[in-house]
């Protein structure tokens, strides 16, 4: 078999073509699921555990189940902004586009880095790639997309259930986002983490604190770098039978 | 312990002449940062408090992002 986790790992280059993020047409023969499949059974016949370093199988399968295939982009809007979310990819938020300027504000996914396509935008720890399913609400209020998924961390026995409701209102350029993770064996330690990368000259931006709420009177002391949430890492599983299942 | 005071904050996109002002709730939080990850990009991070949950415990954390026209940065 020419395939291996090397190259079914790659970044391989999708593009938006309507309501879906496809692989590009140029991403070598065996970038498909079938394939990946027939990886994995290898990998079971030889009794292989570990695709990276302490996490098992799922983690890797994820992120190539993620490289080789197609993704559904939900979209919703109002007469102020547009937002996009593509399910397959842990939910992420890939773009939130502000009508009148006609700007993306979000970060978008860069085909070099390690984790293309889940790459760029909005994204929430402990969820990584997993494949989410979803509902649209809609109301005279607005519109909200409903993603809902059973997540595996560390092993199929530690398992939590994630719900994110992404909403606009009817008008205005806001989005609002409610996440709930809830444990479902017997004891489990968890915490939430959103992630949004935003779209901005790194020489150019600023974030200021607004001092708004009482307590608010000295400078967040949680400005700090990312390498301060090291601690923080709890790779997620997803069953890989219920992702072939709902892929696309 | 909490290390989050605010509930606001706010990014400003000089080129664009956009800012983002993100509304969070104070009491779900531990930790808020700001990080600039290469040249194109700045992260946020909202992260609750780490703790042990039995069945059915849950973690939940609300969040908003409203975008306007900025005003000057100085």
């Amino acid at each position: 078999m020419e395939c291996g986790t090397s190259s079914l790992s790659l970044p391989y280059k999708h593009a938006v073509e309507g309501e879906w993020l496809k692989l590009c047409k140029d991403a070598p023969s065996y970038a498909n699921l079938n394939e990946l499949e027939n990886f994995m059974e290898t990998c079971d016949k030889h009794e292989i555990v570990h695709l990276s370093e302490s996490r098992g199988m799922n983690a890797r399968y994820d992120q190539m189940r993620a490289n080789v295939t197609d993704h559904r982009i939900l979209t919703i809007e109002n007469p102020d902004v547009k937002v996009q979310i593509i399910p397959s990819l842990g939910g992420r938020i890939s773009s939130i586009i502000h009508k009148k300027s006609g700007k993306d504000v979000l970060q978008p996914a860069n085909p070099e880095t390690y984790g293309y396509p889940a790459d760029g935008g909005y994204q929430e720890s402990p969820v990584a790639i997993e494949i989410f399913d979803y509902e649209l609400k809609e109301s005279a209020s607005g519109k909200t997309i409903v993603l809902d998924a059973i997540l595996r961390n560390r092993s199929v026995e530690n398992a939590f259930r994630y719900i994110r409701e992404i909403s606009i209102p009817a008008s205005g350029a806001k989005v609002e986002i409610a996440s709930t993770i809830e444990a479902l064996p017997e004891e489990e330690v968890l915490a939430g983490e959103a992630r949004p990368a935003w779209g901005v000259p790194s020489a150019s931006a600023r974030a200021p604190h607004l001092r708004s709420d009482r307590a608010g009177r000295r400078s967040l002391p949680g400005w700090t770098h990312r390498a301060n949430l090291h601690s923080w890492n709890f790779p997620s599983r997803t069953k890989r039978e219920g992702a072939v299942r709902n892929s696309g | 312990m909490k290390n989050v005071t605010g509930n606001k904050w706010a990014l400003f996109n000089k080129e664009s002449g956009l800012a983002v002002i993100n509304t969070f709730d104070v009491q779900e939080l531990d930790v808020a940062t700001v990080s600039v990850s290469g040249a194109d990009a700045v992260s946020m991070s909202l992260r609750t408090i780490q703790k042990p949950l039995r069945q059915g415990d849950k973690i939940a954390v609300h969040h908003s992002y409203e975008i306007v026209e900025s005003l000057p940065v100085k």
